[in-house]
């Protein structure tokens, strides 16, 4: 009878034991994210509507401006609805026009690399806000059923233009800084793997101190390409927000040096390897 | 008061010799019924512990979500083949290409800002 307890007991623990290791073997699974693909084939698609709409665009707005011209020389009230009506049409393609643009952008700086999270971030809300005032646009320019509120809504849309304008080109400025980076990175990576496979190779000792001044003049080069790139970069990130088409204009010439420099460090790398 | 208690009128024999109930018969009954109600308690408890191990060893594994995969990071080889220097290469010069301060893909919509009926 105690022989069958002991069992019995042993049975017990045994079976709490496997339990016990069973739990610690398999611990709760965190959840799984989703890792988001880069949402290229959205972007195809995007700028594939943003052309047809500049191209509807086109039409429309010669309709638009016989419509306007007619009007303004005949000044019946049938040229007047006409014009109206070429009107509207132009305005909500327009708004249709910005809203697709507003999405490229998005996309665009979502997908870009090289971007502080800092600066994509809010540039990406305020993007946002601006497709919402767009769309608010579209709806006004939809319903308005005279002239004057046409030209009223037209007008009051006018800020919002200079919003959209000046956020276009620091989100352009932000996309073209990150793609910099992104190169000036990778010419560093490169520089490395180059530099291990040199070393790897069977040389005399003239040719190895050939290839280690040039990897020395690369170093300089890079010196140099961080030299002329930090501050340029360091006065868009640091000015959110501030820009215009003649900020973005410049913004490609202070660029150009430092640009120059990493494609004669690429140029150095490949004479190097050979 | 003294008549009325109960009392042994041998008092040389101690309590411990003479037995105060006579509860034998009961004493064997209950040794004999405990052992089967243990072993059938203990029987069931060991097997549904044991029972309760084996399901959640077998089922929870059935139903736990796939856990993804960490490919590690790989380590850069001391030396690369020639290949995968040209690969580096080519990704290089597609990213300054890519990053050319001249280039502009997304220029503003060129489209009319000032639209409107009246003159």
């Amino acid at each position: 009878m105690k022989r069958a307890q002991i069992f019995l007991t042993a049975l017990a623990f045994l079976g709490a034991l496997v339990t016990f290791v069973s739990a610690q073997e398999n611990p709760v699974a965190s959840p799984v994210i989703p890792t988001t693909a880069p949402n290229t084939q959205n972007l195809f698609n995007l700028q594939g509507q943003y052309f047809s709409l500049i191209d509807q665009y086109r039409d429309q707005e010669q309709k638009y401006i016989v419509a306007k011209n007619q009007y303004l020389q005949l000044n019946t009230l049938a040229s007047q609805e006409l014009a109206v009506k070429e009107t509207r049409t132009l305005l909500t393609l327009r708004a249709d026009i910005f809203l697709v643009y507003l999405d490229i952008l998005n996309e665009e700086l979502s997908l870009g690399k090289g971007i502080p999270l800092e600066n994509k971030n809010p540039e990406q809300i305020a993007l946002t806000l601006l497709k919402e005032k767009v769309r608010i646009h579209k709806t006004k320019s939809e319903s308005a059923l005279d002239r004057f509120a046409l030209d009223q809504e037209a007008a009051n849309f006018l800020p919002t233009l200079k919003e959209l304008e000046s956020h276009t080109y620091y989100t352009l400025s932000l996309i073209k800084v990150g793609k910099m980076q992104v190169a000036y990175d990778k010419l560093f990576f490169v520089r490395d793997a180059v530099k291990s496979y040199v070393e790897g190779q069977t040389l005399s000792s003239a040719v190895r101190s050939e290839k280690e001044r040039g990897f020395a003049e690369i170093e300089r080069t890079l010196d140099n390409v961080s030299a002329n790139f930090t501050p340029v970069k360091n006065d868009v990130l640091n000015n959110p927000g501030v820009s215009g088409l003649s900020d973005y204009s410049k913004l490609s010439k202070e660029l150009t040096p430092a640009y120059g420099q990493m494609n004669q460090v690429v140029q150095f790398l490949e004479e190097i390897r050979k | 008061m003294i008549d009325n208690i109960d009392f042994s009128e041998n008092q040389t024999l101690f309590s411990e010799e003479e037995p105060l109930f006579n509860h034998s018969q009961e004493k064997s009954r209950v040794k004999k019924a405990r052992p089967k109600k243990l072993l059938l308690i203990g029987g069931i408890v060991g097997i549904f512990v044991l029972l309760v191990a084996m399901l959640t060893a077998i089922g929870g594994k059935k139903i736990r979500p796939p856990v993804a995969v960490v490919t590690p990071t790989p380590i850069p080889t001391p030396a690369r083949t020639s290949t995968q220097i040209d690969e580096l290469m080519r990704e290089a010069i597609q990213d300054i290409e890519d990053a050319d301060p001249a280039s502009n893909a997304l220029p503003f919509p060129p489209i009319a800002q000032d639209i409107k009926i009246s003159k």
